[in-house]
């Protein structure tokens, strides 16, 4: 940035218009390191808009002297330090030798921070150092917060020390846990399995959760035992490690408790139990699942993932006759209905081709069109003849469908009904879907017919034939 | 479905293709997604691979084949009267809270900036119309990324789904039923201003200015943080001082920006610009 | 009981939801000084414990601002922080916070705080 503009925005940045100051401290993210001082003090201003820009830009000056004019800040009020946390953070990499000589400082709140970045950032050059603050810092908050760091850097030289943390007070022992957690150790299991019996429940609850994450199986047998006496929390708690390692049977209890863990809030939980459930191919779990997929709206993007979750469940349960009943249930919502629909015409189940028929006349029409989107995947007489009957449906959506397969499977019945049909649609996208059917029916006799057509019909049959290119529309 | 599958350096240059055209980030884990949105496309274009394809969308000059991508990527079916507690909120709390503070002479102006095929912002014109404002003092402004989206939303015609939460009263008042589809009517068509915007694009974002409030719902979860952060920080300078921004009931600013207040009221969350 | 937790660190959210949790409470949580507002809004609590240092609004901003606003005047407010500094403490006292303890903290002294805070409000309220 020439010297003539950076000197113009730095006035402006102390103009008496906010949105003029605003402007100034975001154009300054191309500055270099004579913006710093300015946008620094900019993160003090009284207008929101404008300590949000000076953020911005000085994440964006990602420079080393950066990261070292913002370290004072650390010190400073809290706003100001969990700003300067915050730029830190997305600085990233380059800020991170400018740590270490932080992590000896005599205030324990800014080596506790250090840290804190450092396991945001993941990474680090020094890791030894964080080891030894693990085993001899006077301060908990600092020890808990170098055990957490230490697990993000896998620094795997620290597993000795993290054991040991183990033994030290709980909120160190709970990080300690939870790093142990992220190196898929063996070695620290016995330590950890050691603590299922600590007279602290939260250590407990700590480990149990732990043996999930490190998925050994040789934590199975400790944490079935545990289960006998644990109370329900703790039960739950076990019986989620349980489906995470891979060893929950196919008790009562446990597929009850799984069943009721689909109620949770948290989709974690929820998640968890769909896996225990599809695992242990629990069919009575068929429903509830399908209703909690129901649940969700579909047309909110974030809910894809957890509907595609659920398939992938289910798919994995298989043909049965619960989810076949499900079509035909009155207590399952459409949305589900829809979802059940899918799912049997991916897993091809036969023995739901006649409720799957049925459907296709549902009041709803997401369930109508799931319908004929399930049947064309099976390839069967009853099915051809039922979708030969459909091309003529009220709903067009479903007459689209019906008449893309007929073309699909060259059916030679349909060509004179939809010879029928192209004369009296109404909607372009059908007529080419009719116009392309019949093509991949008979295309001589189809184009020999030609002139039966009005003008633009004709038209559209020789967009459909001539090579012209992909995407042609009528 | 297709018979080839979606590899996974193909997919990253598909995403990184998309992120670069309009500045949607697709995470790994929703590779699926993109496998499932592009099939159609595929087919309709005869290509025999996503690599095939990769290739088609580069080289091609048409705005449609962008405009194509970036609907399956990102199009969900929406509908009418959406979240309709933050349309109810918008109106009766809300303009009213502008109106006051509006001088007498000058327009609200209320911005749909992700209005896909209109739905969101002839519900508001319909609205306005309801509670018998004067909709000459709204200018209703109605931007998407996408031009075949826009060109849909002016025609105004819909399907029953997207009609399916319109109140009775409403149908009958603004909606021509037209055997599968309604047709909206045209004095509602005719009040909104319809613009092809880039949110993420600073430069294309100026085309609009000096609005009260922002309607972004079930947008921004389609981007990065960074991504998201640019995209607030746009609609930020777009709004006047004490102007409002909705987003998504599901969505969130909490680790986006401060430079917007939530604001609850009945258990809706709107922004303002303070 | 509903608590709100308020902490940007995931495995403080995690202890502290456990000792809650075991105690009977509900929990719900959230990242950040802006993140409760919006929870708070939809979700009725009775109580909020935050921390202090957090990204986009810190735990004396959320105070400050949930004092200034009559819906969240009178909700009981724990601090629970790592900053064992004397100012730091007056600060937050005299924004409005109801209880200040400095971590690590035990589930026990969690507990007996949650307990003293709710015996003084209604006290306040009786008299």
């Amino acid at each position: 940035m020439n010297t003539k503009r950076l000197n113009k925005l730095l006035s402006d940045l102390t103009h008496k218009d906010s949105s003029r100051r605003r402007s100034a401290a975001e154009a300054l993210s191309e500055g270099d390191e004579r913006a710093l001082y300015p946008l620094i003090k900019s993160l003090k201003d009284e207008n929101l808009g404008v300590q949000d820009a000076a953020i911005q830009s000085l994440m964006n000056i990602k420079q080393e002297a950066t990261a070292y004019m913002l370290l004072p800040l650390l010190r400073e009020s809290s706003f100001l330090r969990n700003t300067a946390m915050l730029i830190l953070k997305e600085m990233g990499k380059i800020a991170v030798p400018l740590f270490r000589t932080l992590l000896t400082d005599k205030d324990d709140d800014v080596r506790k921070f250090v840290l804190d970045l450092i396991y945001d950032i993941q990474y680090c050059e020094y890791p030894d150092e964080l080891v030894y603050i693990l085993s001899n810092d006077s301060n908990s908050n600092v020890r808990a917060s170098s055990a957490k760091a230490l697990g993000i850097l896998q620094f795997r030289k620290a597993i000795p020390q993290l054991i040991h943390s183990l033994n030290d007070e709980e909120w160190v022992c709970f990080s300690a846990l939870e790093a142990l957690a992220m190196f898929n150790d063996d070695k620290s299991l016995e330590h950890i399995i050691a603590l299922l019996d600590s007279p602290s429940e939260t250590i407990r609850f700590a480990v149990i959760e732990t043996l999930g994450k490190i998925r050994s199986q040789k934590a199975s047998t400790p944490l079935i035992e545990r289960e006998l006496k644990a109370d329900d929390f703790e039960r739950k708690l076990i019986i989620k490690s349980l489906v995470q390692i891979g060893t929950i049977s196919s008790t009562p209890h446990i597929r009850e408790t799984l069943i009721e863990m689909l109620k949770e809030d948290e989709w974690e939980d929820k998640y968890t139990a769909i896996k225990g459930l599809s695992n242990l191919k629990v069919n009575e779990a068929i429903s509830p699942i399908i209703d909690l997929a129901g649940s969700l709206e579909s047309s909110v993007p974030e809910n894809e993932d957890k509907i595609e979750f659920i398939k992938k469940a289910i798919y994995s349960i298989g043909c049965h006759k619960n989810l076949t009943n499900i079509i035909t249930s009155p207590s399952m919502k459409y949305r589900g209905k829809t979802i059940a629909l899918e799912i049997l015409g991916e897993l091809q189940c036969k023995e739901a081709v006649s409720v799957i028929i049925n459907s296709m006349n549902s009041d709803y029409r997401d369930v109508r069109r799931a319908s004929i989107e399930s049947l064309i995947k099976f390839e069967s007489d009853e099915v051809s003849k039922c979708l030969m009957e459909t091309i003529n449906h009220t709903d067009s959506h479903v007459r689209k469908i019906a008449i893309m397969a007929m073309g699909k499977i060259g059916a030679v019945a349909a060509f004179e009904p939809l010879i029928t049909m192209l004369h009296k649609e109404g909607y372009s996208d059908i007529q080419e879907d009719i116009i392309a059917s019949l093509l991949k029916i008979n295309a001589t006799l189809f184009l020999s017919r030609i002139d039966e057509f009005n003008d633009d019909t004709r038209k559209c049959i020789e967009h459909h034939t001539a090579d012209s290119g992909p995407g042609v529309k009528c | 479905m297709l018979n080839f599958p979606l590899m996974d350096d193909t997919f990253r240059n598909i995403r990184d293709y998309i992120f670069d055209l309009c500045g949607i980030y697709i995470s790994d884990n929703k590779k699926y997604l993109v496998e499932n949105r592009l099939a159609k496309i595929l087919t309709e274009n005869k290509l025999n691979s996503f690599e095939e394809y990769l290739k088609f969308i580069k080289i091609c000059k048409n705005g449609n084949d962008h405009s194509r991508l970036i609907d399956a990527i990102t199009t969900n079916e929406t509908y009418f009267f959406r979240e309709p507690d933050q349309l109810n909120i918008f109106i009766s709390e809300i303009l009213p809270k502008i109106s006051n503070q509006k001088p007498e002479h000058q327009n609200i102006r209320i911005w749909s900036s992700a209005c896909s095929s209109g739905e969101e912002p002839y519900t508001i014109s319909m609205m306005l119309k309801e509670k018998l404002l004067d909709l000459s003092k709204y200018e209703i402004y109605a931007s998407d990324i996408s031009e075949g989206v826009l060109s849909s939303a002016a025609k105004g015609v819909y399907s029953s789904y997207s009609v399916r939460n319109v109140p009775e009263a409403y149908l009958k008042k603004y909606f021509t039923n037209n055997g599968d589809c309604s047709i909206l009517d045209s004095s509602i068509k005719k009040s909104i201003i319809f613009k092809r915007i880039n949110l993420i694009d600073s430069k294309n974002i100026n085309l609009i200015r000096g609005v009260d409030v922002i309607f972004c719902r079930n947008m921004l979860i389609y981007f990065n943080i960074k991504s998201k952060q640019k995209v607030i920080s746009h609609l930020y300078d777009c709004l006047n001082p004490g102007g409002y921004l909705f987003v998504g009931a599901s969505e969130s600013l909490h680790n986006v920006t401060r430079a917007f207040r939530p604001s609850v009221i009945n258990k809706v969350i709107i922004y303002k610009k303070v | 009981m509903k608590i709100m937790v308020v902490d940007d660190c995931k495995t403080t959210r995690k202890l502290l939801g456990h000792y809650l949790k075991s105690r009977g409470y509900q929990v719900v949580f959230a990242e950040n000084g802006l993140d409760a507002l919006e929870k708070l809004g939809t979700d009725s609590v009775n109580m909020i414990m935050t921390d202090m240092n957090m990204p986009y609004m810190d735990g004396m901003e959320l105070i400050k601002t949930l004092r200034s606003d009559s819906t969240w005047s009178e909700i009981p407010i724990l601090m629970v922080t790592t900053e064992n500094d004397g100012i730091e403490k007056e600060t937050a006292l005299e924004l409005g916070a109801n209880g200040y303890i400095v971590k690590p903290v035990s589930g026990e002294v969690i507990a007996h705080n949650i307990k003293l805070i709710l015996k003084q409000m209604f006290s306040k309220e009786a008299s």
